[in-house]
């Protein structure tokens, strides 16, 4: 209770509530980012353009018939919202995912930006389906005819920590899984991979799907927190903070895609919630950003592979690499110590 | 694993149903002040403030509200929707009403603050949202992106245009009036838009937008656009020697713009801006409080004056009500802003009227504040020109009254 009374002394438990929610979106969205980026190798950078996908699918889905001046508002209740946010996604995700898989890190970086700023051009012109740049002002939320008020936020909490440990569940699967496996090892070498057996266009296409679905289960929780969908809430701002947290927890941890969202919010807010006289407001908000990007030189300074990491993760540090090891990092020792240059490089 | 996720989810949840604190009758009245400090409205975020920490000095001075000091608690919203949330969140439970909200906020709040019967005032937000959503526990102050999208059209027909430009930033309090003057000026005016080009801000050059926009030889441009992208805009405009008149937004009515246009003829940018008035004594009293409290005297165009407005309507609705509860203070905003009721300036007038048991009608340095009830918005919002001249724009000159014929 003692940890209560300190954050209740820096904030209201509504705000608590709030941010931990909060927390909760960016640490799922986080954690799938890490399936791809961290485990595939697959550099995404438009993971807000899914979640924007899903969003504007739950959201004009189930917005009641004539409470906005859209062509389609067909009042389907929350769970087919969901549903239908993942279903789209993925959809949206194969079909970006066929031309953009074909290229790898950087120039995968930019095609899966560049589709997270076309998603966001469609939202503002397609006006006639998604409001254009007024968007829409109320979302459906499940169980508002049940709770009152601050209750509802309690279970949004509630249900958002829910489909973390879902989504964190999903992850540790896949982590222990061949497939898991197969992922690390196309990220660490693909030619290894492919003389392995492993087929990697597919395995990069399942995972980008996959992820695309995941995300769109998670948008609604995103919306049922913000009660607003407008292109604005969907720029690359949201995908640097969960690449920033990404890197602070560690990439291709477990877990350190959670710590790491944790650390970098919970972080913002202390120093928001720091007691200044209004006439230094202004200081302390030009000192924000400062203070953010000071303590991710701090982290990787002293923790270059971020809170935790992989090693830690897969447990690789205290055993060596066996003949049958295919894991990424085993096929990489494997590979530094077989190549000429000493650096994998395969022809 | 399971020693870390345990705690971290007991916190949550146990948060979550920890009782929230009861309101603090004997401490002071706490007024939020919600604004873009930092982001895309930082430019306007330190004169806002500076009007909001005027209007808290002036209720101090004058016995503080039912006896109780004002305090102005104030948070950054970084110009977005998500940080408006968090924002509001982190202040909700300790404010009695909340000001300083601009577009993105207040549509992103426009539910939450209504369940928390959370009295707010918008003195900024232009978006078209409002024009039909708010009048109970939300009210705007200043005019509608839709008042500037007619007034702006309606400022070209006066000037005997019938060509006009549009280049406007895909935003959403640049589209918002742009969509309206559009709207207005061809259906009901009858005039020819020769090039509607839309852009995203953030470009490294707008040197194709430019040159769509005035190929096809209008008489003025409508440029709806932030400063980022309106600068780079107007200095292409000049490299090339254009000489159309551009009717700029809101948005582009700042120093850096004016500075910008500093070589142009006078006349050559026009601004239809919403306009304080500067005749009434509120404004004399507001200009002298600014100068007390932020110790210079008040800027304009800056939203300050109608960021000072919505704290004096704010107390005056809780002196009316005997309570700083949210539905008591709701109720007595129209009674302190609407006709009829004895005229007052200023907030000590004000006090002294409802002291004498007298009803009032408050109008302040931002203008006549008389509220619709079913939308919460201006009656009659006062918009005047500005120009450009030696760099700086103009005081507001020739108020327009709006023609109702172009109304939509």
């Amino acid at each position: 209770m003692s940890t209560l009374a300190a954050l209740s002394a820096m904030g209201s438990p509504s705000f608590w509530v709030s941010l931990f929610t909060l927390i909760g979106v960016y640490a799922a969205v986080t954690m799938l980012l890490n399936v791809e980026a961290g485990w595939g190798g697959m550099w995404d950078l438009g993971i807000v353009g899914l979640l924007a996908i899903g969003s504007y699918t739950y959201t004009i889905v189930t917005n009641p018939p004539g409470e906005f001046d859209v062509d389609l508002a067909p009042g389907w209740p929350v769970w087919a919202g969901i549903l239908a946010a993942m279903v789209m996604t993925g959809i949206v995700a194969f079909l970006v995912g066929l031309p953009a898989l074909r290229a790898r890190r950087e120039y995968f970086l930019i095609i899966t930006f560049a589709f997270a700023e076309v998603f966001r051009q469609l939202a503002i012109n397609l006006r006639d389906v998604t409001q254009g740049t007024v968007g829409f002002s109320s979302v459906a939320r499940p169980f508002e005819s049940f709770f009152e008020r601050d209750a509802l936020r309690a279970v949004l909490l509630a249900v958002t920590w829910g489909a973390v440990l879902l989504v964190y569940a999903l992850t540790r699967r896949i982590s222990r899984s061949g497939y898991g496996r197969a992922l690390r090892a196309m990220r660490d070498n693909e030619p290894v991979a492919l003389s392995l057996g492993i087929r990697v266009s597919r395995l990069r296409l399942q995972t980008f799907v996959l992820v695309g679905v995941a995300v769109g289960g998670v948008a609604p929780l995103y919306m049922w927190w913000l009660r607003y969908a407008n292109p604005s809430v969907f720029e690359p701002q949201f995908t640097f903070t969960a690449w920033t947290a990404l890197v602070l927890g560690g990439i291709a941890s477990r877990f350190g895609a959670v710590l790491g969202v944790a650390v970098l919010l919970l972080f913002t807010e202390l120093i928001e919630l720091i007691d200044v006289p209004l006439e230094f407001r202004n200081v302390l908000v030009a000192v924000h950003p400062l203070a953010i990007g000071l303590l991710l030189v701090l982290v990787l300074r002293f923790r270059p592979e971020g809170l935790l990491s992989e090693r830690g993760t897969f447990g690789e540090r205290s055993r060596r690499p066996t003949a049958l090891d295919v894991t990424g990092a085993a096929v990489a020792a494997r590979l530094r110590r077989l190549s000429p240059r000493g650096d994998g490089a395969t022809r | 694993m399971r020693r870390i996720l345990l705690p971290l989810v007991a916190v949550v949840v146990l948060g979550g149903v920890v009782l929230s604190c009861g309101d603090d009758d004997e401490g002071a009245v706490k007024l939020g002040f919600l604004a873009g400090l930092s982001g895309d409205y930082s430019e306007w975020g330190p004169p806002s403030q500076d009007g909001a920490e005027a209007a808290i000095g002036v209720i101090n001075a004058e016995g503080g509200i039912l006896g109780r000091d004002a305090e102005l608690v104030v948070q950054d919203n970084l110009s977005t929707a998500e940080g408006a949330v968090t924002g509001y969140n982190r202040i909700r439970e300790e404010i009695h009403a909340l000001g300083g909200v601009e577009s993105d906020g207040a549509v992103a709040l426009l539910n939450t603050v209504a369940e928390d019967e959370m009295p707010t005032m918008c003195p900024a937000c232009g978006t078209t949202v409002l024009d039909t959503e708010g009048g109970n526990y939300i009210w705007r102050i200043t005019a509608s992106d839709t008042t500037y999208g007619i007034i702006s059209a309606q400022l070209a027909r006066d000037l005997g245009y019938t060509r006009v430009a549009m280049l406007v930033q895909q935003t959403e309090g640049t589209e918002s009036p742009a969509v309206v003057f559009k709207d207005v000026w061809e259906n009901k005016i009858g005039g020819e838009i020769t090039a509607d080009v839309r852009f995203q801000p953030g470009l490294d050059s707008y040197q194709a937008q430019v040159e769509q926009a005035f190929a096809g030889d209008p008489q003025a441009v409508y440029l709806g656009a932030g400063p980022q992208a309106g600068i780079p805009i107007i200095r292409e405009y000049i490299a090339r020697g254009y000489d159309a008149t551009i009717l700029v937004s809101p948005d582009l009515q700042v120093p850096d713009i004016a500075e910008a246009a500093a070589e142009l003829p006078t006349g050559t940018i026009l601004a239809a801006q919403v306009t304080d008035d500067f005749e009434s004594p509120a404004y004399t009293a507001f200009a002298a409080a600014h100068q007390t409290y932020a110790d210079k005297p008040p800027p304009t165009g800056f939203y300050e004056t109608n960021q000072f407005d919505q704290y004096i309507i704010l107390a005056l609705a809780m002196t009316a009500a005997e309570s700083t509860d949210g539905p008591d203070v709701a109720a007595q905003i129209y009674n302190v802003t609407n006709a009829p009721g004895t005229k007052v300036y200023t907030y000590a007038e004000g006090v002294a009227a409802l002291e004498r048991g007298e009803t009032i009608d408050y109008d302040g340095p931002s203008g006549s504040i008389e509220l619709n009830t079913s939308t919460g918005n201006l009656v009659s919002p006062k918009v005047a020109v500005q120009h450009i001249v030696g760099g700086s724009y103009t005081a507001r000159e020739g108020v327009i009254e709006l023609d109702a014929s172009l109304g939509r």
